[in-house]
């Protein structure tokens, strides 16, 4: 539920994560593929990055509901909670776009 | 249309069918790479989403800013789709789709109870490979996956890859899938006069007739079209084809 106190939290994650890009391009990366439900084995394969910091960095997006975890077998898998999409798209129109888009150009003059 | 036939987004192909899939069957697209299986598939959720039966896509294969970007660019507005409730995109792995909760549901049932979906695409079967299961246990698997569909009362539409390009098909998988599904339809390549064309085969269909002639078929920008039957030309099959005697004969004179 986009709540008070979930629309709190994203709102103080906008000021401590930008220590963390990947933090953010998980967040944009659900954000671009909501139909996303992976384990996080699973989802650290997509992003190229190892199981441990993917856990590690998912922690927050658990903590304030825009992923959520759920138990299906013997499986745990990630979902992606679409009810803080406003919000998270204003979120990454606003801020991030402009660290990403930083990062992005980067690489691309890198090239 | 018939109630107990459910449109299958092609004029063309519900001709060939006698009046579209059985309602609750399921239908196997196996084809070469490229032959266009993904867009036949979108094509049958885009006519549930005009007719008001929602559908679910399972891709294992792209994710879902590609297959979005992709359909949208032949017209299709898959976002929109889901806004209205009409439509789910899930992406994941064959493991998280087959795992049941402790009352047996899917994550793919959920989908289906959350927009009453009538419609079920799976792209595609050729991940379930990758299970690392015996063949028996794969197709074990697969039979009990369908039969679980089968249950929840959907029409479902599966593809699997056939890796020949051209020449002959000896077999559609190694698993025996096409023995597992109602209906099995063939898209591939044919060499034709040093062109490449591609033919559309309805290679079985379970509990009634069909028009069992070869259909050339073109992927355009707005998705698959069927054509005419192929004229006067034989070893479509085989992947080579060639004028019939009675066509050389005639060219001769
Ligand atoms: N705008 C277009 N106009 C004409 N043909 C197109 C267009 N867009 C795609 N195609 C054709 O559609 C084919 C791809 O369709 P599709 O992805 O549905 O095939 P597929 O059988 O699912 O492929 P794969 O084996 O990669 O899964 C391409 O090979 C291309 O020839
Ligand atoms: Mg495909």
């Amino acid at each position: 539920m986009a709540d008070e106190k979930s629309k709190l939290g994203l709102k103080k994650l906008v000021e401590v994560w930008t220590d963390s890009d990947l933090k953010i391009e998980i967040l944009v990366f659900f954000h671009n593929n909501p139909g996303v439900i992976d384990t996080v084995e699973g989802l650290a394969k997509r992003l190229g990055k190892t199981v441990d910091v993917v856990k590690h960095e998912i922690a927050d997006h658990i903590n304030i509901g825009i992923l959520k975890e759920r138990k299906i077998g013997d499986k745990i898998v990630l979902t992606y909670d679409k009810t803080q999409e406003q919000e998270i798209e204003a979120f990454i129109e606003e801020e991030i776009n402009k660290k990403l888009g930083c990062a992005v150009n980067a690489k691309g003059a890198q090239r | 249309m018939n109630e107990d036939r459910v449109e299958s987004g092609l004029v063309a192909l519900d001709k060939m069918l006698g009046g579209g899939y059985f309602r609750g069957d399921s239908t196997l697209i196996a084809g070469s790479p490229g032959t266009g299986k993904t867009t036949l598939a979108i094509q049958f959720l885009a006519s549930g989403v005009m007719d008001d039966e929602p559908g679910v896509f399972v891709t294992f294969e792209y994710l879902p800013q590609q297959m979005y970007r992709d359909a949208l660019a032949k017209g299709w507005d898959l976002k929109e789709w889901e806004k209205s409730n009409k439509f789910r995109l899930i992406c994941t792995t064959p493991e998280v789709l087959i795992a049941e909760d402790e009352k047996g549901n899917t994550l793919l049932d959920e989908a289906i109870k959350e927009i009453k979906a009538k419609r079920i695409v799976i792209d595609s079967l050729a991940h379930f490979e990758f299970l690392g299961l015996s063949q028996s246990e794969l197709r074990g698997t697969i039979a009990g996956f369908m039969n679980h569909l089968k249950l929840k009362e959907v029409t479902t539409l599966v593809t699997h890859e056939i890796p020949e390009i051209i020449g002959p098909v000896m077999r559609i998988s190694d698993f025996g899938f096409e023995f597992l599904v109602d209906n099995v339809i063939i898209l591939r390549y044919v060499e034709m006069e040093a062109e490449l064309k591609k033919a559309f085969i309805i290679l079985k269909f379970r509990g009634g007739d069909h028009d069992r002639k070869l259909h050339e078929y073109i992927t355009t920008k707005t998705g698959i079209e069927i054509e005419n039957p192929f004229q006067n030309v034989e070893g479509i099959t085989s992947g080579a084809s060639r004028k019939t005697a009675t066509q050389r004969a005639k060219d001769l004179i």
